[in-house]
């Protein structure tokens, strides 16, 4: 029973990464139609940007995690101008290589910059042990939860409730109706990335104290967070969310089973299966949050 | 008859004997070894434009079948075992390959444009974790080493493949075929089938083709010409590693179609040639080689989304252009063709 629930711990802690991540995706695919291949290396320079806050600048945790988050939407205007902005309304042959290409570039800068060696990024709450119920476990996951949480209320009120949010989703439904209404396509396009972008911050600066950085964490995370995505029905935020949470959890429990080895597997084998019988994704095409 | 004479042949036919020249010319070990990676990204960027630019479809699968074809050389060939020699494996890598190209085809072509992408990518992910984790038959990250040299048999006798020269010949032979059966099907009808799904599979379907079947098709062979690359590249190296399908191996060959310019076959292959031999010739560090790439790839698809093609595109209209001005008699003749 222990082990069940430290999993079940530990599947909603990488469900909300990867739920962190998937969100800014479905968003940016909603709004620009981009599969932004590049995500999870926004997530990987977020991390390092925490990173070199704390130990450059020897900022305490809190306020080096919100200055990185800050730097991550920094970042997104960035990626926004170099990246997506050139490929709007091109091919998704061109768009998806390009991201691509973001994404090898961001690496292997990085690589050249910081060395592949991983980094430890520190909080002083991962050596912190609480007990809950019967696990003992550190702090640092109910940090990761919390942020979650903070960041999908922050994002559904966002969305829900003012303009440029509702101008995201408005572009995500109908995208001609969306100009004819005279919306900014173009800043709202921006808004869309630059909010991907800090989602992915939250997730780059809750995560990593519970494990190492390296330039090449986000690869894994883009592939994780892309099926969770496409098991949501694609433009849906809300399902790209839930399906991150279930993905993080089957990982989990099913290591229980499968070899620990293979514990990518189970995503991607989840997801091909997904789609394979819901092409759709699980919660079809009609909701959007 | 000058006209007659079209400059694109004289250029095949002139890259050919150059490429026959180059182990005479070349006396380095190191060097023509670089030309051996070139010939062998050549044969297998021609093979991945099948997929990409011919019929549309942004596999991400490609290195599975150029290591499965490697696996398959290195477990029928190991020390002291000389393996049934080249074609027993070509045909084992070959047929292999195209059912498992059948395997992951029929429910990634279910799947359209990203989720088409992402799905393969879901399966070279987990094709590389079942290579670095099957270990007793892959030998997970230990490479299976020491694979006995190429044995090529022909009537009369049997060749084994020691030297470098012999090496390059046989990958020229290789990439000579595939560039071959790529140009042959790209000008059949069956080509003018897989345009026809490509750009607009709607339409093809209603002039009664079946872009599942033709998409299926062109993964196979596109799988089967990788696989023998895969046969070649495991006897040449003599170990065969799980990276022989990682995702950088992807990368590298999206950008020689990208570049090339996608289904054009003399622009993939100048891109192939162009991004094997020059970072060996600068001797580029590996991590600073990406970062380059990376910036390449960005910078081409964004702003020459047609690649060397377009260059090549050009310089034809030029030379007609010339010719027509050099001989005003058949100028209409060639601006016909």
């Amino acid at each position: 029973m222990g082990v069940f629930v430290e999993e079940v711990v530990n599947g909603l802690t990488v469900g909300s990464e990867y739920a962190l991540v998937a969100a800014g995706l479905a968003l940016i695919f909603g709004v620009v139609q981009i599969v932004n291949f590049a995500h999870g290396e926004l997530y990987m320079v977020g991390a390092y940007l925490l990173y070199l806050v704390e130990s450059y600048l020897n900022w305490p945790y809190v306020p080096a995690a919100l200055l990185a988050v800050l730097g991550m939407g920094v970042f997104g205007v960035v990626f926004y101008y170099v990246v997506v902005r050139n490929v709007l309304g091109k091919g998704w042959q061109t768009q998806l290589v390009a991201t691509l290409a973001a994404s090898v570039l961001l690496v292997n800068v990085v690589i050249v910059w910081a060395g592949s060696v991983p980094k430890v990024v520190l909080s002083p709450l991962t050596s912190t042990i609480v007990t809950l119920f019967v696990v003992r476990l550190s702090m640092q996951r109910l940090v990761v939860l919390a942020f979650a949480l903070v960041a999908f209320v922050c994002l559904y009120a966002f969305l829900k409730h003012t303009k440029p949010g509702k101008a995201m989703r408005a572009m995500s439904q109908n995208r001609d109706a969306a100009i004819v209404v005279g919306i900014p396509i173009e800043s709202v396009a921006l808004s869309a990335v630059v909010v991907g972008s800090m989602l992915a911050g939250v997730a780059a600066v809750s995560i990593p104290p519970l494990a190492n950085i390296s330039p090449t964490m986000g690869a894994i995370v883009t592939l994780k967070a892309f099926a969770a995505v496409v098991m949501g029905g694609f433009t849906n935020v809300t399902g790209a969310i839930v399906s991150a949470f279930l993905l993080g959890l089957a990982e989990a429990i099913g290591i229980i089973w499968v070899p620990s080895e293979y514990a990518d597997a189970i995503v991607f084998g989840v997801m091909i299966a997904v789609l394979l019988f819901r092409p759709h994704g699980l919660f079809g095409r009609a909701a959007r949050a | 008859m000058v006209a007659a004479i079209n400059p694109r042949s004289i250029g095949w036919t002139g890259s050919l004997i150059v490429a026959l020249l180059v182990p005479v010319v070349v006396g380095t070990p190191y060097y023509l070894s670089t030309g051996i990676f070139a010939l062998m990204y050549v044969a297998l960027a021609v093979a991945f434009d099948l997929v990409v630019g011919r019929i549309g479809a942004l596999s991400l699968a490609q290195p599975v079948f150029y290591g499965y074809g490697a696996y398959v050389a290195a477990l029928l060939g190991t020390h002291p075992r000389p393996g049934p020699g080249f074609w027993v494996e070509a045909l084992a890598a070959a047929t292999g390959a195209s059912i498992l190209a059948l395997a992951i085809g029929i429910p990634a072509f279910r799947l359209s444009l990203h989720s088409f992408a992402m799905g393969t990518l879901g399966f070279a992910l987990i094709a590389e974790l079942v290579a670095n984790n099957w270990l007793s038959v892959t030998r997970g990250p230990l490479c299976i080493s020491a694979i006995a040299p190429l044995r090529l048999s022909y009537p009369g006798g049997t060749l084994i493949v020691t030297t470098n020269q012999q090496a390059y010949y046989v990958i020229l032979a290789i990439a000579v075929v595939a560039i071959l059966s790529v140009g042959l099907v790209s000008r059949s009808r069956l080509g003018m089938a897989f345009r026809a799904v490509r750009d607009d599979p709607m339409l093809a379907a209603a002039r009664g083709l079946s872009p599942n079947q033709l998409r299926l098709l062109a993964f196979a062979i596109s799988a089967a010409l990788s696989a023998l690359v895969g046969v070649f590249a495991a006897h040449f190296e003599t170990v065969v590693c799980p990276s022989y399908i990682d995702l950088s191996i992807t990368v590298l060959l999206l950008i020689m179609v990208f570049v090339g310019g996608r289904g054009s076959l003399r622009g993939v292959v100048t891109a192939a040639v162009i991004f094997t031999v020059v970072p060996e010739l600068l001797r580029i560090a590996e991590s600073m080689r990406l970062v380059i790439f990376g910036a390449i790839l960005l910078v081409t698809v964004i702003a020459f989304p047609d690649g060397f093609e377009h260059l090549y595109a050009r310089m034809g209209r030029f030379i007609s252009r010339s010719r027509s001005r050099a001989l005003p008699a058949s100028s209409e003749a060639t601006g016909k063709a």
